[in-house]
């Protein structure tokens, strides 16, 4: 970022200030749900237990953004980039809070199918749709942090990849249960799970978005490519 | 009842119920507030509410006009500085003041910086002097642009550089206090941007009072804010919550626009 | 410029042609401008009358001066050869003797040599007739080079002495010769004599250098305005040195620490009043006050600076109080929140930056003052005094002073100097006003 500095140095001050908090909150919120996909596996119950209750931590920062946002806008009359960079850490901020609840949900339903005790999950899919998923959190809060629309972009398109795996798991989940009653609960469960990682996705779309706009002034022209099919699946 | 209007809190400066008469007219009514040691205040409200008028207490400039009378207390360090045994001329070395329209002496640069201390008898020689001079222009963030030119006119300086002079002239004198009369109204915005910066760092050296018709250098700027209507005071507090959740209604309406 | 609304309809109802659509405005308005325009050339035809007017009388007035004066800067002189008795001028050591010199009759000795040209002339009365061809004073004068000169020339040499003042009219062509003989100053037998010595070529018009070196005189040949000029430089010195310090100091008081009040009011009121009231007024006061009561020399020109000086402070103090109004309250805010005393504050700022209007206030007033007559001959400075004044309280007279006295004389060759004198008055009148629009302009300061 070559950004030139402001007369004010409390100025510059306080957007960097602004800059950090959101950063802390969207690796926060990235480890929420690293922590979580790894526990879907281990079904390690005390680190399950431990996301539910770090939650609490990602509202309280989301609050503080925003009260400093706030802060910025009223004492600072920001003009131009500067006032995109403040809505943008506003709604960022918004969407990586709700990643985290995201997160949670996915650590409570995980507790729920470890206390059913089922082995036969089709947990590698799963697995690997976290991955990309995480995978683009973590490049498009780089691209936020550079200020790098290319970068935010290409995660912005990476999205379809992770609709198709929802879709084909989908399939999958179903297609057990069909063939073995006993797994419905649990299977409805990870397809829950599954579309709760679907979500994330999409908000790193929408994370990715806001980068563009931060530094284009508008939000992408084309429409995303999307590939969810799971609304249009009717039997197995 | 918070430190800013309890009159029992310990601060650099207290009024307690001042009021100002122009012959049978009153233009300010009972205003009492405490003001912390190096910090920014501002004043701000619409033309004609009297924050001027209080500002120019506190230097005893309203002695100048010939029908004006202070009633109240005006309290610098323990002292009432409208007391009839303070004598104006020595309270103005203790608090300085900056004007809306920059004003030089037409004289040299040098010579608009050393006139407070020489009449104050603060130099002992030449050289003494010297360094006040170059010390104030520093201080003022004048002295990179003047170093090489300071036998010039005065006059000769842009806007900004001049009120910057006029800053760096007050400050020569060592005061405590600064006041400042809408220092940046007759300027440009960058000259504006570079006056506020150097507000900023004053700060740590001078407790400063800034009257302001523009609400976005008070919240740039100030770390309390006073806000008059009609010669009252209607709101005084923290700067942050006076733009982003003011308690009064009539606050609410002049930040956001709604009186003029 | 198209008004999309019928344009053929006038708009009735309220508001004429307020509400009248745009090319029936504009056609009311150009119908009208005719009418405006002939006004705005009446006006201009008035203000170039006036201005023709006011400069031709101003003409006028400068031509009769001049053409009346002119001619004073010249002298008639008439050649004399004359050989002067060395010893009964000089002592043993071939210096002059003083003592012996003022005994000397040297108007005897010019006289008779003039004679000396005409010896047809015989008689007594017609050789008083001749010598009164010559200046009374042409001895005197003759003197005077002698003695300054410090030596005297071996044998006959020609002097050119001084004529009388009806010759010096008569050359000039200022005496009508064909009036009858009655009325005339110079009889017939004096104009043969003139004739005869114009044809010898042994008259001729000099540069009139005793008019600038020499004081009052009964004769108008050997009159000169030093006395004058120097009485009145004298005069205006005191005036100066009285009126500026006390003028300045006064509205300075004025201006800053007169409180505020009905005294104050009333001084104010009354200094304005005063730049008003008629010059000899001034001049009773002097010679009540000044020379009754405190019984100073009269005709003097510290009386008459005085006196000046009552008359001009009134000038001044309302010029220095414009002055210092001019500058700006920012400076005086300024210096003020700076710590600096009111008295501080008006003499290291207010009084620098009010000097220029000071001055030029100051200017105006002394050429007024130099112009004024009344006053100073209520206290006495129109006696005839025929010594440059050297000091304050020598009787001295004022060049406006001069003029009135000499213009009163019968002579008319005093009539002629008079006008000179006026002319040098003027100059003198000019240059000050220049100097103080100059002044004015090179010392205008921006602040």
């Amino acid at each position: 970022m070559e950004d030139q500095q402001h007369i004010s140095t409390a100025f510059d001050k306080d957007l960097s200030a602004l800059n950090a908090m959101v950063q802390e909150l969207g690796s926060l919120a990235i480890t929420q749900f690293e922590t979580a996909i790894d526990a879907l596996a281990t079904q390690h119950m005390e680190t399950l237990d431990q996301v539910i209750s770090n939650d609490a931590k990602l509202d309280d920062l989301e609050a503080a953004i925003h009260e400093k946002a706030v802060e910025v806008i009223a004492l600072r009359s920001p003009h131009a980039r500067d006032l995109r960079q403040v809505l943008v850490a506003l709604k960022i901020a918004t969407i990586l809070e709700r990643t985290g609840d995201y997160a949670r949900n996915i650590a409570n339903r995980t507790k729920v199918i470890a206390q059913a005790g089922n082995e036969n999950i089709p947990g590698v899919n799963i697995g690997r749709m976290g991955q990309v998923t995480q995978e683009m959190l973590h490049d498009v809060m780089r691209a936020y942090d550079r200020h790098n629309a290319e970068l935010a972009l290409e995660v912005w398109r990476r999205d379809i990849e992770v609709d198709h795996m929802h879709t084909a798991f989908y399939k999958e989940v179903l297609a057990s249960m069909a063939r073995d009653p006993n797994l419905v609960a649990t299977g409805a469960h990870l397809l829950f799970i599954a579309k709760n990682i679907e979500r994330i996705g999409d908000y790193a779309t929408g994370i990715a978005e806001q980068v563009h706009f931060l530094v284009h002034g508008a939000v992408p022209e084309d429409s995303r490519p999307k590939a969810d099919r799971t609304s249009k699946v009717v039997g197995v | 009842m918070d430190s800013a209007t309890d009159p029992t809190a310990h601060s650099k400066l207290k009024t307690v119920d001042v009021s100002v008469f122009y012959g049978e007219k009153q233009a300010l009514y009972d205003v009492s507030l405490n003001i912390e040691a190096k910090s920014v205040t501002s004043f701000i409200g619409p033309s004609g509410c009297g924050k001027s008028t209080f500002l120019r207490c506190f230097n005893r400039m309203n002695d100048v006009i010939p029908s004006c009378r202070v009633a109240g207390q005006i309290i610098m360090d323990e002292v009432d500085l409208n007391s009839p045994k303070i004598d104006p001329v020595l309270l103005r070395a203790r608090v300085g003041m900056v004007f809306q329209k920059p004003n030089p002496f037409p004289k040299t640069i040098y010579e608009n910086v050393a006139y407070g201390p020489r009449i104050h008898g603060l130099a002992a020689n030449r050289q003494e002097m010297d360094f006040i001079v170059e010390d104030s222009l520093k201080k003022a963030g004048l002295w990179k642009e003047v170093s090489d030119r300071l036998n010039d006119q005065a006059t000769g300086l842009s806007g900004g550089q001049q009120q910057r002079l006029c800053i760096a002239r007050a400050i020569a004198v060592g005061p405590d206090v600064l006041l400042m009369d809408e220092p940046c109204s007759a300027l440009d915005p960058i000259a504006t941007s570079i006056i506020e910066e150097l507000i900023n760092d004053l700060q740590s050296r001078f407790t400063i009072l800034i009257v302001t018709h523009s609400m976005q250098q008070a919240a740039r700027v100030s770390q309390r804010t006073a806000y008059f209507h009609l010669g009252k005071l209607i709101e005084y507090g923290d700067t942050k919550e006076i733009f982003t959740r003011p308690q009064n209604e009539q606050t609410e309406a002049y930040i956001s626009g709604k009186i003029g | 410029m198209s008004d999309h609304s019928n344009s053929m309809s006038s708009s009735s109802g309220v508001a004429g042609l307020y509400n009248a659509p745009t090319d029936v405005r504009m056609a009311h308005i150009a119908a009208g401008l005719k009418k405006r325009r002939a006004a705005s050339r009446r006006l201009r035809l008035y203000g170039i009358m006036a201005i023709v007017t006011a400069i031709g009388f101003l003409c006028i007035l400068l031509t009769t001066i001049i053409s009346n004066g002119y001619t004073a800067l010249q002298q008639t002189e008439i050649a004399v050869v004359i050989d002067v008795p060395a010893g009964e001028i000089l002592d043993d050591t071939g210096a002059i003797d003083a003592e012996k010199s003022r005994n000397f009759n040297w108007s005897g000795l010019v006289k008779r040599s003039f004679r000396k040209e005409f010896p047809e002339v015989t008689g007594m009365l017609d050789q008083r007739s001749l010598g009164e061809l010559l200046s009374a004073n042409a001895g005197y004068d003759l003197r005077l080079q002698i003695e300054d000169a410090g030596i005297i020339p071996d044998g006959p040499v020609t002097y050119w002495v001084k004529a009388s003042d009806d010759v010096d009219m008569l050359m000039k062509g200022r005496m009508d010769r064909t009036i009858d003989e009655k009325m005339r100053r110079i009889k017939d037998n004096q104009l043969v004599w003139f004739d005869k010595i114009v044809a010898k070529d042994n008259i001729r018009l000099a540069f009139n250098s005793t008019f600038f070196t020499m004081a009052d005189s009964r004769e108008p040949e050997s009159a000169g305005v030093l006395g004058a000029i120097v009485g009145s430089a004298l005069a205006l010195i005191v005036t100066v040195v009285l009126a500026l310090p006390l003028a300045v100091m006064a509205a300075v008081y004025l201006e800053y620490f007169a409180p505020p009040g009905r005294l104050t009011d009333f001084i104010e009121v009354n200094v304005n009043n005063l730049a008003a009231v008629p010059s000899i007024v001034f001049g009773l006061l002097g010679l009540a006050v000044f020379l009754g009561f405190f019984g100073m020399p009269r005709s003097a020109p510290l009386v008459g600076g005085m006196v000046l000086a009552l008359m001009t402070l009134p000038t001044i103090i309302i010029a220095t109080r414009a002055s210092i109004r001019a500058v700006p309250t920012s400076i005086r805010d300024a210096a003020l929140g700076l710590g600096a005393s009111p008295m501080q504050t008006a003499l290291d700022h207010i009084l620098p930056l009010a000097a220029p209007g000071i001055l030029t206030g100051t200017i105006i007033g002394i050429a007024q003052a130099l112009g004024e007559t009344a006053p100073l001959i209520m206290i006495g400075m129109v006696a005839f005094i025929v010594d440059v004044p050297a000091s304050f309280t020598d009787p001295a007279t004022a060049l406006p002073v001069q003029i009135y006295i000499w213009s009163d004389s019968a002579e008319r060759a005093f009539y002629e100097r008079s006008s000179l004198a006026i002319m040098v008055l003027l100059l003198f009148l000019i240059s000050m006003n220049l100097a103080a629009v100059m002044l004015r302009r090179k010392f205008e300061k921006k602040w």
